[in-house]
């Protein structure tokens, strides 16, 4: 009943014959404008509206058997009026159909609800369930008033109150069989017993004070206890809405986010240094506001699979699907409206925090990333270096040995001094600035052939080990080259005696420390020193230089043991 | 004297080997190739031969070994540029006599060749390093460059001991994605299944925290 119309082609033949029946269910009563009343004329005003809400309904669906049902019934006053003058009944028309109408008493209208519960039909869910209970809910109420009168008021009140109560349940026809959605029916009667309830509190406070008034002879005791009564109804009104609102919290959640919620779910967000826990931070909110059982947030176009009741909302940003959104609804059938509407107002901002989350995760990786590719675009580079100058080195220093050999001369003796210069220099460029070394081994190792090639040069370095675990590969070049570059600075800058290096690793960091008793002071960062502080911070860890005693430089650097990269 | 072979395809080192032994009373130079076709086509029974490890036409160790077939009494020398632990064992495992550095000094160069020719193992300053270093074998972790940030992550994860569903939920993911991507793994690392990518990771250190 609540589907999109279907095309509709020609002429809508439901929406017709719906017309025609209102227009043909108003005859008879037509004459109630003219001259005086009568109960069957009231009666019969009563049934025509529902087939105008026939016609809403098959205007909808054209094969609704609400809508037919309706329109059938919007005929019935026309049909009384035949049945009159079929009958053997004597007098004048209007008093035969007078006669029927009192004759079927409230037949019609109980025949027309049974009718009408058939048509709605009862399916399992939720929303026909709730349709079929407010229906009743109403006909009760119709039934109830229309029983009153006739044992009190007589026929015409009979009638006015069949007229007003088929109006009543054509309107209320008319919102059930196009509503989209129903609350549940408790909704309103809890509604309607607080405010019930502060009348009757302020009702009798009211009563209390003009009894009072009236015994203690206080003038005008209506008056004040009218007033007191108002008051205190005033008063109780706003604690019974709180209630209200209480009892609706607990059954769909806040259905916004207090300040105490929002500071518990994300106080933790400082420590967190991935940003997807943004996600599920998000997901907790969306559990706080709504009163979901369960809220999750997944990345990706694709939508994941979720359990059979959890209802999913796509997260999308700027027409691309960037997540998806999945709650757990404590009811079986789904989010109630009002939760519905609560998700559906944050899930676009989810959907920006979802596509922040992708744009941030995606950037780390591709730092990672870029950053692997330098280095090992520096190790091919310096690897190139190594491969094609060192040859040619070391031929222009064997031929220059060759002739100092065979024709002995201080110049010649001092090229090839200098030439070993050069080639222990590049030697040491290329070991020190490439992880080359760290290929074949693992840190460890790499660091005492390293130290072991300071100690050849004549250098006093002693180096203590503490790692128990292999270190990251980025954590361990970027420790080899720390060392390379503090030991060359403390032999070349400070003059050294002795330099101690210690690498270790911590429950949560890699430690590594070049200390000498050099001459100190505050030396300004060469290029390798620099870089390699940029290179600690961007591994997430920090690089240090301090001042050791008694006399010399502490330098120190700490890294993240958890970069898995 | 002894009779010397050079092989090296670098011009300048050949050059600078032929005028280093042609400088040395005690060394007579048999014969220089820049290959191994030129290598085997030489003749003048040479005593030593230094051969460069990387030859354009082959590998060094190879030579080294016709070389010996050829000539028993030959002893031969190893030349290259990095003290590579593989080939060290390699080539001492092949019977070969000695493996020496060529940015060594010189002189170092000189007595190394006549070391060989009274027939004791030569071995460079860097080689004999590299020897020790072979001894405490380590794991690579070079074979997973061919894994991007990504990949490394989910990888990493499975080495911890999570499930698809588990690294799903850590990485915020739908399981069929991780899927998607521990599949892409396995084909990038060349293994047969998952079980051996993880033990690859684990291996090369990945995971652990």
């Amino acid at each position: 009943m609540a589907s999109t119309p279907p095309a509709s082609s020609g002429i809508p033949i439901g929406v017709v014959a719906a017309a025609v029946a209102t227009g043909v269910g108003f005859l008879p009563g037509i004459n109630a404008f003219d001259g005086p009343v009568t109960a069957g004329e009231l009666q019969a005003l009563g049934w025509p509206p529902l087939g105008v809400v026939a016609a809403l309904i098959l205007d909808r669906d054209s094969r609704s058997r609400l809508g037919w049902v309706l329109a059938a019934l919007a005929v019935l006053p026309f049909a009384v009026v035949v049945v009159a003058l079929l009958s053997p009944l004597r007098g004048s028309l209007e008093s035969r159909v007078e006669d029927v109408w009192e004759a079927m008493g409230v037949v019609p209208l109980l025949a027309a609800v049974a009718v009408i519960s058939w048509a709605l039909g009862l399916a399992s869910d939720r929303l026909s369930r709730r349709r079929m209970t407010w229906f009743l809910g109403w006909v009760g109420v119709v039934v109830a008033v229309v029983v009153v009168s006739i044992q009190s008021g007589g026929l015409k009140a009979a009638a006015v109150a069949t007229m007003l109560g088929l109006w009543w349940l054509a309107a209320t026809l008319a919102l059930l069989a196009t509503a989209r959605e129903l609350r549940p029916v408790d909704e309103p009667l809890v509604e309607a017993v607080c405010v019930g309830a502060a009348l009757v509190v302020g009702g009798a406070a009211g009563v209390l004070m003009r009894w009072s008034g009236q015994q203690g002879n206080v003038p005008g005791p209506e008056v004040t206890g009218a007033i007191v009564a108002a008051i205190v109804c005033a008063l109780v009104i706003p604690v019974s809405w709180w209630a209200r609102n209480r009892h609706l919290e607990r059954r769909y959640g806040k259905g916004s986010l207090a300040p105490e919620d929002v500071a518990a779910i994300t106080a933790d967000l400082r420590s967190q240094a991935d940003p997807r826990a943004l996600l599920s931070k998000s997901a907790a909110m969306v559990v706080a506001a709504s009163g979901h059982r369960d809220a999750a947030i997944v990345l990706g176009a694709e939508e994941a699979e979720q359990p059979e009741h959890w209802v999913v909302y796509p997260l999308v940003v700027a027409g691309e699907r960037v997540g998806t959104l999945a709650v757990d609804p404590l009811h079986p059938e789904g989010p109630e409206p009002r939760q519905a509407r609560i998700v559906d107002q944050m899930t676009p901002t989810l959907a920006l925090v979802a596509r922040a989350v992708t744009l941030a995760v995606q950037a780390e990786h591709s730092r990672q990333d870029v950053s692997r590719e330098r280095d090992d675009e520096r190790s091919r580079v310096l690897g190139d270096l190594h491969d094609g100058i060192g040859p040619l080195l070391a031929g222009l220093g064997m031929r220059v040995q060759a002739r100092a050999r065979s024709d002995p001369s201080d110049w010649l003796n001092d090229l090839a001094e200098d030439l070993a210069d050069v080639r222990g220099e590049l030697r040491r460029v290329v070991s020190g600035l490439t992880p080359s070394a760290l290929d074949d081994g693992d840190l460890s190792d790499a660091l005492q052939q390293l130290v072991a090639s300071f100690r050849a040069g004549g250098a006093n370095v002693h180096l203590s080990l503490g790692l128990t675990a292999v270190p990251p590969r980025h954590a361990s070049v970027a420790v080899y080259r720390f060392v390379a570059e503090g030991v060359t600075n403390a032999i070349r800058h400070a003059d050294a005696k002795q330099i101690t290096v210690i690498v270790r690793d911590r429950a949560s960091a890699i430690e590594a420390e070049v200390v000498d008793d050099g001459i100190g002071g505050v030396r300004t960062l060469g290029v390798g020193l620099t870089s390699l502080r940029r290179r600690a911070e961007d591994l997430g860890g920090t690089f240090r230089i301090e001042v050791a005693e008694p006399q010399g430089t502490r330098l120190c650097l700490a890294l993240p043991a958890g970069e898995a990269a | 004297m002894t009779r010397v072979l050079l092989v090296d395809d670098h011009p300048v080192v050949l050059r600078g080997l032929a005028s280093l032994i042609a400088s040395d009373d005690g060394l007579a130079l048999v014969g220089a190739a820049g290959s191994v076709a030129e290598a085997i086509a030489l003749d003048g029974k040479p005593e030593v031969a230094v051969v460069d490890l990387h030859l354009p036409d082959g590998d060094g160790i190879n030579l080294g070994i016709v070389l010996k077939a050829r000539w028993p009494e030959l002893r031969v020398l190893i030349l290259t540029m990095n003290a590579d632990s593989n080939s060290v064992v390699r080539s001492l495992g092949a019977g070969l006599d000695g493996y020496i550095l060529k940015d060594a000094d010189p002189e170092e160069l000189l007595s190394a060749i006549h070391s060989a020719a009274t027939g004791s193992l030569v071995l460079g300053r860097g080689a004999s390093e590299a020897v020790v270093r072979a001894t405490a074998s380590a794991p690579r972790t070079d074979v997973l460059g061919v894994l991007d940030a990504r990949e490394m992550e989910i990888l990493g994860l499975l080495v911890d001991g999570l499930s698809t569903s588990q690294v799903a939920s850590r990485l915020f993911l739908a399981p069929k994605t991780i899927l998607n991507r521990v599949s892409d793994i396995v084909g990038k690392l060349g293994v047969d299944n998952r079980a051996e990518a993880i033990a690859l990771g684990k291996t090369a250190g990945l995971g652990a925290k």
